[in-house]
């Protein structure tokens, strides 16, 4: 009996056992030239609570970058529990939350324990898979389904996801954000970048690369990037790492250029040296450099990390939980990298909800190297707007790990009443919008 | 609108350049130009255009791909399909009052960063070239590489190339870049060990590095080098351009004027665009040239820069300014975008005609 076959019977009375099980029919729509499946329930075995609401919460604050106000979802079920996930997307806010109540259908009234099945269902049954909007709507609902079923469990998610592999958390870096006046010379301001890191045990910093690029560039522009990196790395010393984000802002012929002026300085690693559409040209650059190589913030799911991982194109993968798909892509893809010999060190420049989420993930991976956060080494007004919407200061490293929360779910507790007071005050685009001096578009 | 006559006819300038200059009339009065090469002798050029180019009388030049798809179709030389699109276009953008860029989807910037092909047979030579250019505007410079006439090569080959490149960057200065024009003479291998020599010298990129051998040839000095390289001068199809993007064997695409029409570089440009790869249109002849190329790249996404021949001699610039009504010089390295209609020229009959050497 084929499917089409097998969904005809269930009409007729005739249901397969996995249906009849559930005490739930599937329903279906037929027409002439085809047959719209609606299997509103498929499980084995009875829901223990129901999902009830889906709310969306757009956060406005001056102390955020203007293109990403945060987006958190809500998860609410017949039982009380409810769950907390994050859908901020940089510049697509609006479209964002509207993506995810466009999901509702895969998880109104559904049981939110069966978390696999309702990824599959809101990226499968979208038929046209992933895209950053759809993917960061799923990835608010995911966070928020693992977050109500470790509640219910009455588990931290990572002990849900294979326990903590490291009784400190998780290892993290802070951005090189300048702790001195911004017209202080450069070597003060590493200087002084250094002396706080020692002092509050961080360990790990990631730093640009200064301006935009064409796809060749002059020698100016490419030595001074150069000039750059081998000062950075004299005054912060041996003992921090060092991870360069070039942004994709380079094209391989002038990634690979610097790159390779700046092998002896043993980087912990360059990120997205060039755009990810073309995963042929990343490998252009990582076969021509010693430097190990990281993309994947702008990569969606499971499936668009297959081709980089498994044909060893960089040395470190860099999936967003905000983006990816939520907790069980980010898994997924970890998994995938292990098997490759590649090391995940998650992307999180978003909110605190989705950060804290991927320490979950991050907590219990192998081939773990590190979790990034858009923070600098000293706190600042984000970060107490952070501990105002969570209760604790979120995502602050102590002597270089983020600590593992002990409470069930992702640890997340955020009251509406906080929330009222940031209101969404609608999508701005993406934070720099750069031109190059003959006016022509640079990536930002 | 119907084109109603082609004129073709070679031009020499005082100092020996040549190229072809096509007029294409059309019924409601509007005429546009293109620029070809004199190969391999003026006289046959204007023979073989004369002939190629009759079957557009009749032909509407705002039908530009069907024009280009006839005489591709009628087994017409590669020169006359690019000045057949390069005149249409002209005629399109004066008879629309606008642009050619505007016509191609308009502009993505509002200056064309300009090249200088200097010459010059020792380094005191390109010195002095690349100084007087410097002196008219421009900041990038293409330099030829000198080989030895015969197969000896030695270490001083190599360490020349780097020493007299080293040299130009002290005399022209802060913010100037070059590229090594190799003209494809060097083996694989050769141009191997010179890309290895002038890594951390930061070339704009080096220029046909090998002649036109398979992709993987060429690609292998890419696969061994950070020297960005271009090709593509001598590129027939874009399905070349294609084959070496696959191979990983370019950073910068080189479709020359004299080939290509400016509908084929734009299409060879998508195809660079999905790599993060650049198109510099190869130049080697007049004003009418130049001013194509730097119409289609001020509309392309990922054009990096338009050469134009450098002209150390004063009659050559005369000539080449009363041709075509245009001095080609950059401002500190750019070439000011012109808003005039079509190719942005005023192209002087009586000028081309004292320089005409065959018609």
């Amino acid at each position: 009996m084929n499917r089409r076959d097998l969904l005809k019977a269930s009409l007729l009375g005739a249901a397969a056992p996995a249906f009849a099980a559930s005490g739930r029919q599937p329903s279906t729509l037929g027409c002439d030239d085809c047959v719209v499946d609606q299997i509103t329930l498929a499980m084995p075995s009875a829901p223990r609570l129901k999902v009830t609401g889906i709310k969306t919460f757009g956060v406005t604050s001056d102390v955020l970058p203007s293109d990403r106000p945060h987006v958190f979802v809500k998860v609410e079920t017949d039982a009380g529990v409810v769950g907390w996930g994050e859908a901020t997307l940089e510049g697509k806010a609006a479209a964002a939350m509207q993506a995810v109540h466009d999901l509702s259908y895969a998880i109104m009234g559904q049981d939110p324990m069966h978390v696999e099945h309702h990824w599959q269902s809101m990226y499968v049954h979208a038929f046209y898979r992933s895209g950053p909007v759809l993917a960061s709507a799923i990835s608010g609902i995911d966070q928020a389904l693992w977050d109500i079923r470790g509640k219910v469990l009455g588990r931290p998610v990572y002990e849900l996801l294979g326990g903590p592999l490291d009784d400190r958390g998780v290892r993290g870096y802070y951005h090189l954000r300048p702790v001195l006046p911004p017209d202080t010379p450069y070597r003060e301001q590493v200087a002084a970048i250094r002396e706080r890191a020692e002092r509050y045990g961080i360990t790990a910093f990631k730093t640009g690369i200064p301006g935009y690029y064409e796809w060749i560039d002059t020698h100016q522009r490419i030595t001074e990037a150069i000039e750059r990196l081998h000062i950075l790395r004299e005054v912060m010393g041996d003992h921090i790492d060092i991870g360069v984000d070039f942004h994709a802002k380079t094209s391989p012929a002038v990634a690979v250029q610097i790159c390779r002026e700046v092998e002896s300085l043993n980087l912990m690693f360059v990120e997205e040296p060039c755009p990810p559409e073309n995963v042929k040209a990343m490998k252009r650059i990582s076969d021509r450099t010693t430097v190990p190589i990281a993309t994947g913030e702008r990569l969606i799911t499971h499936y668009g990390c297959r081709e980089v991982i498994e044909g060893k194109v960089v040395d470190i993968i860099q999936t967003d939980v905000n983006h990816v798909g939520g907790i069980s892509a980010l898994w997924k893809v970890g998994a995938m990298a292990e098997a490759s010999g590649v090391m995940m060190a998650p992307h999180a420049c978003e909110g605190p909800v989705g950060a804290v989420a991927s320490t979950h993930v991050d907590a219990v991976m192998p081939n773990f190297l590190v979790q990034e956060i858009c923070s600098g080494v000293e706190p600042d007004g984000k970060d107490a707007l952070w501990e105002e919407l969570l209760g604790y200061p979120a995502m602050r490293m102590v002597d270089g790990y983020y600590p593992l929360p002990d409470t069930p779910g992702l640890g997340i507790d955020i009251d509406e009443r906080v929330l009222a007071r940031y209101p969404f005050d609608g999508t701005k685009p993406f934070v720099a919008l750069p031109v190059h001096e003959d006016g022509s578009i640079a990536s930002p | 609108m119907k084109i109603s006559r082609v004129t073709p006819r070679a031009i020499a300038e005082p100092g020996g350049r040549r190229y072809l200059v096509v007029r294409v009339d059309t019924d409601e009065g509007v005429a546009g130009y293109a620029e070809t090469e004199a190969r391999p002798e003026p006289r046959v050029a204007v023979d073989q255009l004369r002939r190629e180019l009759q079957r557009l009388v009749g032909m509407d030049p705002a039908h530009a791909v069907r024009v280009d798809e006839d005489l591709r179709r009628a087994r017409a030389s590669l020169r006359s399909r690019a000045v057949a699109n390069v005149a249409c276009l002209d005629i399109l953008g004066k008879a629309a009052r606008a642009p050619v860029y505007e016509i191609l989807g308009g502009p993505t910037r509002h200056k064309v960063r300009a090249m200088a092909a200097v010459t010059g047979g020792s380094d005191a030579e390109l010195r002095e070239s690349v100084l007087a250019a410097r002196g008219r505007g421009h900041r990038a410079f293409s330099i030829p590489l000198t080989t030895p006439s015969g197969m000896e090569r030695g270490r001083s080959f190599y360490t020349g190339v780097r020493a007299t490149l080293d040299s130009l960057r002290d005399a022209a200065g802060e913010g100037c870049d070059f590229v090594l024009d190799c003209g494809g003479r060097p083996s694989p291998g050769e141009a191997l060990s010179i890309a290895d020599r002038l890594e951390g010298f930061h070339l704009l990129w080096m220029d046909e590095p090998c002649g036109e051998l398979s992709a993987t040839a060429q690609a292998s000095i890419s696969r061994g080098s950070v020297t960005p390289v271009g090709y593509g001068r001598g590129f027939t199809d874009n399905a070349r351009f294609q084959d070496l993007l696959r191979e990983d064997g370019v950073d910068v695409l080189r479709p020359a004027l004299a080939t290509h029409g400016l509908t084929s570089i734009r299409k060879a440009a998508a195809l660079a665009e999905t790599y993060y790869v650049a198109v510099a249109p190869f130049h080697c002849g007049g004003p009418i040239g130049t001013a194509a190329g730097i119409q289609v790249c001020a509309a392309l996404p990922n054009s990096f820069v338009q050469e134009t021949p450098f002209c150390t001699n004063r009659a050559d610039r005369q000539a080449r300014a009363a041709i075509s009504g245009w001095d080609e010089e950059p401002a500190d390295g750019f070439f000011p975008l012109s808003g005039k209609p079509g190719l942005g020229l005023e192209v002087d009959e009586g000028a081309l005609d004292s320089y005409t050497v065959a018609r």
